[in-house]
């Protein structure tokens, strides 16, 4: 009985010798990742899982455990901060929650040579996105911003430079009733939202005036046109599906329903320019970035940054646009995919036709009344008596807090 | 004063004035008085849970305390390391998880406290039950009575327990933002203060965006539910007459059909009804292309419209419930009382009036409360169908919003939570106020034994 013993207990220490001697050098912990569910699903090529276990393979000095969690990019900057120890260590979060995230402290700082890498290889636009009271806070994965989608059967590619062509030929469909859609005309004729370039708190949003006077009255006149219809982007591709309408506004993420309904005759377009008050305007939407960041209070600092870097890099960009049709911003991979025609046309908005969306908690304050006064315009309520007064109403709400 | 129905024991006040010195050391070391009276695990048991509360309140209950009246002020700090090319963070305080630690000291400050009560109550009784029968009963007969004539206690001590724990403490903590300026405006949202009573003071003030939304908002939340609550009985009573009637056939098919709505899960049928309505919904879409009508119908665009809109739907899912209800009591109704209503010559009017509908009302009283309760929070008829709309410009809270989903949307939408829990308090003194006044003049409070 002791020799079985005596045995058992060798071969118990042999085992804890063997497992302590490959331990050794490999620091092991865990860090928490979250992602949109879409990034985690296998379906669509679990790109987040992915990368992880490359980034892990690829790092043999550290022995991690991913702890993986949903969060979308939109959500992340009300469940980051809500409970600090709880959160993950590395998330994407839209860059308009910058302002929320930094004032809850729930983002690290990038500096030295992680700053010098994300200057380096990242749009310039899109960096300064990421940029809050002189300090970098993320490294950017995509843009986030909006463009046409439209049939080539019924519109050609002079047709869709201007809304007015457009309309004499086939239905259009804008959502006027949401306020990130709505903006296009206001920015279009000059309004501000806190100064020129998007950057001056001060400024406040300025939808008033004479200027935004001559928007509300073209969009009375655009309501009332049979072909421009009302509709959000998800209601507007079911029409396209039977046919109701030729043209939609959206963003990325219908991309691929759209290639699918519309087969051969997809096309894509910059925002049209639109007549107002004589005056031919160019639609401009409003453009962030999706970003990865860190937690301010990580345990695993520079394991985190060099995990968010990894999820931005060239090749993860790569894999993201093929399975989930993320336009990327890295530098390189950029001048690659310039052909692609989604790619390019989100390039050129980007670049040329877009207002960088700043991230001022004063903004949440438009959301509102935007909503109302789009559905005004909708419904017929606004008219060209009341125009002026239904603008100056406007914009002083988009000011205001509300309570 | 009104004499209590059972025996409570002796109050501690009663058990210090007349127990002896043991009793009043009890209240400084707790179960001291049992062990003295030889009951050992009983003392045991007061000595373990009184180490506990010091230990806790030594350890972090009074930093919990002392950092709950400021709720904060220590701010992140961060230090760059060259080396490793990173930031290193120290979090500051974070008023959220303070207000909630300091709340759940407070309630084991309250428990310790009731301990503390427990104890000389046991000291006492233990010295008494020395006295009377020469000595103290033992921890298994103690557990035996609380099997048995105490089995109350036992029974109830774990559902008590869930509510204070999941229920009470909750509440409390949510309830004391509405003290605080916890917001996203002026960037309140990690580190924020307390401020009295000054967001009540906005919200009831008859200026002021905040005070005219609200009281704006109140008003239709009291209209509507007394619509939506008489509506329903009113027309689940009639349809439910109907189908009595005894010339009616088929009455079992005829009650299926109406109850059929609530097969349907509400959720389903709210936002169907809701895309059904919109200007470019099915219903607008139909008339339109017959040519019954050229503009789209206004069903949730107009005030007027969709206020009526809203009641109408909430007849559609509700009528159902109140259909079955009332057949149930339809049925009870003393047919004896009818037929010499029919021998004295009256008509089914005065028959309705003077027979049924007290009966009815007289019955259902106590329901009609909980729905009218019930209605003034129906969230789901408002969100779901007209989503609070039509919405002025500038204004946060639509013309068919109710209180609760003026509520969701500052909370969830706009986070301004401070004004957000103020709100939910209002609506809580609002349902109370409406509920006790309506209790009180009923019928059912006054003559609670018998029907006239």
């Amino acid at each position: 009985m002791s020799k079985k013993l005596t045995a058992l207990l060798l071969a118990l220490c042999l085992l804890l010798g063997t497992t302590a001697a490959f331990a050794d050098g490999a620091e092991s912990f865990t860090l928490r990742v979250w992602t949109p569910s879409e990034d985690q699903n296998p379906d669509l090529g679990a790109w987040v899982n992915t990368l992880c276990d490359e980034f892990n393979a690829a790092h043999p000095e550290w022995d991690i455990t991913f702890e993986f969690g949903v969060s979308s990019e939109s959500d992340a900057k009300k469940l980051v901060p809500r409970d600090m120890e709880a959160a993950a260590d590395v998330f994407l979060f839209g860059s308009t929650g910058l302002e929320t995230l930094c004032q809850a402290n729930a983002l690290t700082e990038w500096g030295g040579k992680y700053m010098k890498y994300v200057q380096e290889n990242y749009p310039e636009t899109l960096v300064n996105c990421l940029i809050y009271a002189d300090g970098l806070y993320g490294v950017p994965i995509t843009t986030d911003t909006y463009f046409m989608y439209y049939d080539k059967s019924v519109f050609t590619e002079e047709d869709v430079l201007s809304l007015d062509t457009m309309l004499t030929k086939g239905k259009v469909a804008f959502p006027l009733g949401n306020g990130y859609y709505l903006a296009a005309f206001y920015l279009a004729n000059g309004c501000t939202f806190f100064g020129v370039d998007g950057k001056d708190r001060a400024a406040g949003i300025q939808l008033g005036g004479e200027k935004g006077v001559d928007v509300t009255n073209t969009l009375v006149d655009l309501v009332k046109n049979e072909n421009f219809i009302v509709a959000e982007p998800s209601d507007a591709i079911g029409m396209m599906r039977e046919g109701n309408c030729a043209a939609y506004i959206c963003g990325t993420w219908q991309a691929a329903q759209t290639k699918e309904v519309l087969g051969d005759n997809f096309g894509v377009a910059v925002l049209p320019s639109v007549m107002i008050d004589g005056v031919s305007c160019q639609l401009r939407p409003f453009t962030s970035a999706k970003a990865v960041g860190v937690k301010s209070t990580t345990e695993h600092p520079v394991a985190a940054l060099e995990l968010a870097c990894f999820l931005a890099s060239y090749d993860a960009q790569k894999a993201h646009y093929e399975k989930r049709g993320y336009v990327p911003c890295q530098n390189e991979l950029i001048k690659e995919m310039a052909n692609d025609p989604i790619c390019m046309v989100d390039a050129k908005t980007v670049s040329e036709v877009a207002l960088a969306r700043a991230s001022y908690t004063e903004f949440g304050y438009y959301w509102s009344p935007a909503e109302s006064m789009g559905n005004e315009i909708r419904d017929g309520i606004v008219t060209h008596e009341n125009a002026a007064e239904k603008t100056e109403t406007f914009t002083q709400a988009v000011n205001n807090p509300g309570i | 004063m009104k004499k209590k129905a059972y025996n409570s024991g002796t109050g501690m006040l009663t058990a210090l004035r007349k127990g002896s010195l043991w009793v009043w050391l009890s209240a400084l070391i707790w179960g001291l008085g049992n062990l003295v009276k030889r009951q050992f695990v009983k003392g045991m048991l007061f000595l373990a849970a009184e180490a506990g509360v010091v230990l806790f309140t030594v350890q972090s209950g009074l930093y919990n305390l002392d950092k709950l009246t400021t709720l904060g002020i220590v701010a992140q700090q961060k230090v760059w390391n060259d080396e490793k090319s990173i930031f290193e963070y120290v979090d500051g305080d974070r008023s959220l998880n303070i207000l909630l630690y300091g709340i759940i000291t407070l309630a084991i400050v309250v428990f310790g406290l009731l301990l503390l009560r427990a104890s000389v109550k046991s000291a006492y009784s233990a010295e008494q039950s020395w006295k009377k029968h020469g000595r103290a009963p033992t921890f298994e007969q103690d557990i035996k009575a609380l099997l048995d004539e105490r089995l109350q206690f036992s029974l109830l001590s774990l559902p008590i327990l869930g509510v204070i724990a999941f229920i009470l403490l909750p509440l409390i903590f949510m309830s004391s933002m509405a003290f605080t300026n916890y917001s996203v405006l002026d960037s309140k949202l990690v580190l924020f203060d307390w401020v009295g009573l000054k967001n009540f003071a906005r919200t009831l003030s008859m200026n002021g965006s905040l005070g005219s939304t609200f009281w704006s908002v109140l008003g239709w939340t009291l209209v509507w539910a007394l619509a939506a609550t008489f509506s329903n009985y009113i027309l689940g009573m009639l349809l439910a007459l109907f189908i009595n009637w005894k010339e009616i056939r088929l009455k079992k098919f005829w009650r299926f059909t109406f109850v059929l709505t609530v097969a349907v899960p509400h959720f389903v049928t709210l936002l169907i009804m809701r895309q059904m309505l919109q200007p470019n919904g099915a219903i607008n879409v139909l008339l339109q292309n017959m040519g019954w009508i050229k503009e789209p119908l206004p069903f949730f665009t107009d005030t007027m419209w969709a206020r009526i809109t809203v009641i109408l739907i909430n007849i559609w899912v509700g009528v159902p419930y109140t259909l079955l209800q009332t057949t149930g009591i339809l049925q009870s109704i003393p047919q004896e009382l009818y037929e010499s209503a029919r021998v004295d010559g009256a008509n089914p009017f005065v028959t309705f009036f003077k027979i049924t509908l007290p009966y009815m009302l007289f019955v259902t009283t106590p329901y009609l409360i909980t729905s009218f309760t019930g209605n003034i929070n129906n969230f789901n008829v408002i969100y779901l169908t007209s989503t609070g709309m039509p919405r002025a410009v500038g204004s946060t809270a639509g013309d068919t919003d109710l209180l609760i989903t003026w509520l969701y949307k500052l909370t969830i939408d706009n986070q301004y939570y401070d004004v957000g829990a103020v709100i939910g308090i209002m609506t809580f003194v609002t349902l109370s106020i409406a509920s006790l006044l309506t209790f009180r003049f009923s019928g059912s409070y006054r003559n609670e034994e018998g029907f006239r």
